[in-house]
This record gives C-alpha cells, sequence and structure tokens, in this order.
C-alpha cells in the first residue's frame, strides 16, 4: 500500500534519512525501532508528507505521493500521531478530535459527530471530552494524539512513541487499543522503544540506525539478529 | 450510536441574541440622536473594527502575518474616487465595486506572497503595499503625489453634510456587521475549526486534513475585499485622498495590530472590545502631540507582558464568558456523568 523507495532526507549536509526502502501492507502492522536520533520520526514525516524528501519516491496505492503536501496525504487515508504531543490547545478534547473527523472542516459537522464519540470511547478520552485539550495529563494527550488520528479513519496509521511514559496498566489498555484498530484492517507503522509493546501488536520490524534500514523482517528474527543485538541494546553480541 | 449529543446554544445565548439585536438597532438610529462630529468618529471606528476583525482572522487565526493590508485600503479608496467621484458610479455599486476590485487584486498578490515564508512573507506584504503607492503617485490621472478631491457636486448629491455624515455611517455599520457576521459564522463551523486548529498548531492541522494554504488563501481574500470597502467609505468622509494618507502603514496596519493585541488575538470578540479601547485612548490621548503614540506604545507592552492573550483573552479565561458563542457542550446519554 505504502511504497518508500531509496529515499533521503537532509539538513543541511547531515543526513537524517539514508536511502531507505520500505514498503507496507494491507492491514500490516509495522513494527520500527531504533537508537535516538536514528531519524525514526524523520521517516514518519516523509510518510506524511510533512517533510518532503530530498531523493527517492514514495507511492501509495501505486501512486506516486512523493511531493503530495500532507493535507492531501490525509485525504487518501493517511494520519499519524505525533511523539510529542501537540494538542490544539485553545479547544475541548471533543473538538480536537472533531478537526480530524471532518476531515480539516470539509466533512459535515453534524454527521461526524457520533464518529468522534466512537473514537473518544475507543481510546478511553470519553470522559474528558469537554475539558479543553491544554489540562490533560501525559497520557490523555497521547490519547488524544491517537484518537485525533483515528477520527480520520485512516487506513495506514503512523504511531510515533504512544507507550513512552506510560505505567504498565496503561501500556496495557493502549497496547489492546492499538491491537483492535489493527484488528479492524488498519495498516500500522508503529515506532516505539518500549520493545515488548510492540512485539505485542506488529507482525513486522524494521530497524533505523543512523538514517540507514538495517534489518526488516519477522519481528522475533528481527530481534535475535548479531547486528541488532549490537546497535540497539549495545551490547555486542 | 453513541447517546451523546451536542448543543451549540445555551439559555443566555438568547439574551445575548436579544441584546445584540437591540444593539444594532440603536446603531443604526444613531443619526436621529448623534451630531456630524460623533457620527464621524462612529463611522472611522466602524471602518477600524472591521480591519481589526479581519487582521484577527488573518494573523490571529490563519497565521497570516499581514502588515501590508493599507495596500487595499488605499487601492479602495482610489477606486472609490474614480469610480463614484470621476465616472458618476452610484455610491453603494461603487463601494462594493471597490470592495470586489481589492478581492480580485488580492488573488495574484496572495498567490505570489504566500510563496515566502514567515517574516519574508510579512516584509513582502509591506512591499508590494510600498509599490502600490509609488504606482499610485506615479500615475497624473491619480493626481499623483498631491491626490484628489472628492468632487464637490458629487458629495453635494448625497445630501446635506449631516444627511452625508449619517449615510456614510451607514454604510460604514452595514461593513462592519458584514464583516463581524461573516467572521463569525466562518469560526463557527467545522471550516472555522479548522481555522482555529491552523492558529493552535497548523502543521498538525495539515496532518488533519485541513487545507492550510487554501484557507490562507480564502481569510487574505476576505481580509483584501473588506480593507477595500473600508478604505472606500473612510476616504468618502474625508472628501480628499492623497497616497501618503490612503498607503499609510501607521493608520491601517500599526493601529491596527495594537487594536487586536491589546482586545485579545484569537479571539473575535478581542478585535471589538480593542476598537472600543483604542478610541477611548485615543481621545484621551490625542492632545498630547508625540507622547500619545508613546503612551499607546507602553500600554500595548504593558498588556502584552501582563495579559498575553489580551483583555478579552484574560477575562474569557477567567469567568468562560463569550459574547459569539462557539463552543460545542456535550451532553451525555441519560445515566451517564461527565467530568
Ligand atoms: N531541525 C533540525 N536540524 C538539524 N538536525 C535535526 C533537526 N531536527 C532533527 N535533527 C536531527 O535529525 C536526526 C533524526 O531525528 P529524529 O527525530 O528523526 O530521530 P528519532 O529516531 O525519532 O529519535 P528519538 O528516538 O529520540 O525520537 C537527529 O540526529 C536529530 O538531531
Ligand atoms: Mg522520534
Amino acid at each position: 500500500m505504502l511504497d518508500l523507495s531509496d529515499v533521503s532526507f537532509r539538513y543541511g549536509t547531515l543526513t537524517v534519512t539514508d536511502g531507505v526502502s520500505l514498503s507496507v501492507g494491507q492491514g500490516e502492522a509495522l513494527g520500527i525501532i531504533g537508537p535516538n536520533g536514528a531519524g525514526k520520526s524523520t521517516l514518519l514525516d516523509l510518510m506524511m508528507g510533512t517533510k518532503l524528501p530530498a531523493e527517492g519516491r514514495i507511492t501509495f496505492d501505486g501512486r506516486d505521493i512523493t511531493r503530495m503536501p500532507a493535507q492531501k496525504r490525509a485525504g487518501l487515508g493517511i494520519a499519524r500521531a505525533f511523539q510529542v504531543p501537540r494538542p490544539f490547545h485553545g479547544m475541548t478534547v471533543f473538538e480536537n478530535v472533531l478537526v480530524g473527523a471532518t476531515g480539516g472542516g470539509r466533512r459535515n459537522e453534524r454527521a461526524s459527530y457520533d464518529l468522534c464519540f466512537g473514537v473518544l470511547e475507543q481510546t478511553g478520552l470519553i470522559g474528558h471530552a469537554r475539558e479543553p485539550a491544554s489540562t490533560l495529563r501525559l497520557l490523555d494527550r497521547k490519547r488524544l494524539e491517537l484518537a485525533r488520528a483515528l477520527a480520520t479513519k485512516p487506513r495506514l496509521l503512523l504511531l510515533d512513541e504512544v507507550a513512552g511514559g506510560l505505567t504498565d496498566m496503561e501500556c496495557k489498555s493502549l497496547i489492546e487499543t492499538i491491537r483492535g484498530v489493527s484488528a479492524s484492517g488498519v495498516a500500522i507503522v508503529w515506532i516505539e522503544h518500549i520493545v515488548h509493546a510492540l512485539l505485542a501488536v506488529v507482525n513486522r520490524l524494521c530497524v533505523i540506525d543512523q538514517g540507514a534500514q538495517i534489518a526488516d523482517g519477522d519481528p522475533q528474527e528481527v530481534i535475535q539478529a548479531d547486528k541488532v543485538r549490537e546497535i540497539y541494546m549495545g551490547t555486542p553480541a | 450510536m453513541t447517546g451523546y449529543t451536542v448543543r451549540r446554544y445555551g439559555q443566555h445565548h438568547i439574551w445575548i441574541g436579544v441584546l445584540a439585536l437591540l444593539s444594532v438597532l440603536v446603531l443604526a438610529a444613531l443619526p436621529a440622536f448623534a451630531g456630524k462630529a460623533a457620527l464621524r468618529i462612529a463611522t472611522e471606528m466602524a471602518g477600524y473594527m472591521a480591519l481589526a476583525v479581519m487582521w484577527n482572522l488573518l494573523a490571529g487565526y490563519a497565521g497570516v502575518m499581514s502588515i501590508g493590508q493599507q495596500a487595499f485600503v488605499g487601492v479602495g479608496a482610489y477606486a472609490l474616487f474614480v469610480l463614484c467621484g470621476t465616472m458618476g458610479l452610484p455610491l453603494i455599486p461603487a463601494i462594493i465595486a471597490a470592495g470586489l476590485l481589492t478581492t480580485l487584486l488580492s488573488i495574484p498578490v496572495g498567490l505570489i506572497l504566500f510563496r515566502l515564508n514567515g517574516a519574508y512573507f510579512a516584509i513582502g506584504t509591506w512591499v508590494v503595499a510600498e509599490i502600490f503607492l509609488l504606482l499610485t503617485a506615479q500615475s497624473q490621472t491619480l493626481g499623483a503625489g498631491a491626490g484628489l478631491s472628492f468632487p464637490a457636486g458629487v458629495a453635494k448629491s448625497f445630501g446635506t453634510a449631516t444627511e452625508r455624515a449619517a449615510l456614510f455611517w451607514w454604510i460604514a455599520l452595514s461593513i462592519v456587521l458584514l464583516s463581524v457576521g461573516v467572521a463569525y459564522l466562518w469560526l463557527r463551523s467545522s471550516r472555522g475549526l479548522a481555522l482555529t486548529a491552523m492558529r493552535d498548531d497548523a502543521e498538525a492541522a495539515a496532518g488533519l486534513g485541513v487545507d492550510t494554504k487554501r484557507n490562507r488563501l480564502a481569510v487574505y481574500l476576505l481580509a483584501a475585499g473588506v480593507a477595500g470597502m473600508v478604505g472606500a467609505v473612510l476616504f468618502l468622509g474625508k472628501l480628499r485622498i492623497s497616497p501618503a494618507a490612503a498607503y499609510d502603514i501607521n493608520e491601517w496596519t500599526a493601529s491596527i495590530i495594537f487594536i487586536v493585541v491589546i482586545g485579545g488575538l484569537g479571539r473575535l470578540e478581542g478585535a471589538i472590545l480593542g476598537t472600543l479601547i483604542f478610541f477611548v485612548l485615543r481621545g484621551f490621548l490625542a492632545d498630547f502631540g508625540a507622547w500619545y503614540l508613546m503612551a499607546m506604545g507602553a500600554i500595548a507592552i504593558v498588556v502584552m507582558l501582563r495579559m498575553p492573550q489580551g483583555i478579552w483573552g484574560f477575562l474569557h479565561e477567567r469567568t468562560g464568558i463569550e459574547l459569539f458563542p462557539m463552543r460545542r457542550d456535550i451532553c451525555p446519554p441519560k445515566g451517564r456523568a461527565m467530568s
């Protein structure tokens, strides 16, 4: 469904994404791991269109979207949750979700209400629906990132460290939510440092180091690979 | 079905509505009990308020930092002097034409300027206004640097000085009501919610499907149209126009920024409250010459430091009060409580 071929991105001379080729299939759940600063979030930016690549080609359903801006990709069914939550702080939680549900204000508002409430229930935020988004705790901000993205009814959901900083209980309920989304047929790309959370959901794992992809395949095999243990865990095999 | 519902109006909004209607009626009847001088000030106030509401949409919501709205004020004003003064078009059609002209003009200008980012965009808007000023000052038909006087004969055809003041006031009142009305309906709708999302975080908004470019351009066109009509009616009141006055950045941008910032950037009510405060201050301070500008500057700085969301933002945060209901109240299904 989403295909990146030889995609690179640079800040000046610093290559942050280095010739990455990656594809995500229909309904697949792909996990991405890698050390801090490896370029994982940048990869999501490139998939969403928040950043445009210096080189390479990106297609979605076979259609070239390499230079397509984020708002158009959202229309095609791509949505993302930011690593550091970025709620619309001047709005209520409900209105935050409504922005996604109306497709950025293009769809009828009333017809989108039930979708919003459904997503708020699904993500456990319904009790906070009336509150200003600026007053939410970290966990709820992360949930709001997820809820807002889900409200766009994505076919491909990009998640960036949505489990970071949560307690075990919170993490468990989040895993359940994401598993449910995945089971409903939505393709997922999930960046996460909490590997056990990731492994509970994904059916493929990809490792990024210094902007390049160094492993891609069955999660268990990838995790066991020497190269990965060395770079990611910092322990030579 | 989840059983939750959304309510857009509360009980007290009926009273706000009634109050608003009464105020409009009183304002429309102003010529019955206010003199020429008062009407002139009211006309000016209406013009500033319309500009402020638009600048608030631009800078406070769409993130369009224009410091060049005087470009459209000037073009609109000159358009009126030519269309109505020289060519004899009736007044109201001429004012509407001035607004249409500046809207049309803002399309190519906007498309070019929106290629610039951040500070470059702001400077770009100012450069465009300066170019318009230079072009106007070059034109003999437009009276070059000295400008034009509105033909006395045409002015007389609008009635006596008192009747004219009333007429211009009604026109200005219509423009400001139109501006506030359009801004309100827009902001209240889901498209307005998208605009508010852009105010808070344009990149995140784009990721959810908000067409940021299109929204920016739409706001820019509307603001240009309103600026054109405001320019037309305000210079009509003065009966004289010159390039320096028509494209004056102090008058048409600096004052407007002052109004929006002290009133509350990113709140519709802010622009309205700010205009009232601005005119009160100006009334008190105008006699002090150069001190007037310094005092205004000092006040703006104090407000920005103590109440970064402006005076209305400050009030709204403490009391939850809103003059223009935009909230979405959520009512849980029976037997379910909400925090
Ligand atoms: N604006 C910028 N200018 C220059 N370099 C930047 C900029 N933003 C990010 N970088 C660099 O790009 C690299 C990749 O950043 P990115 O956020 O994609 O990493 P990440 O893998 O998501 O890291 P983390 O696990 O900490 O979230 C980092 O080395 C970072 O320092
Ligand atoms: Mg990251």
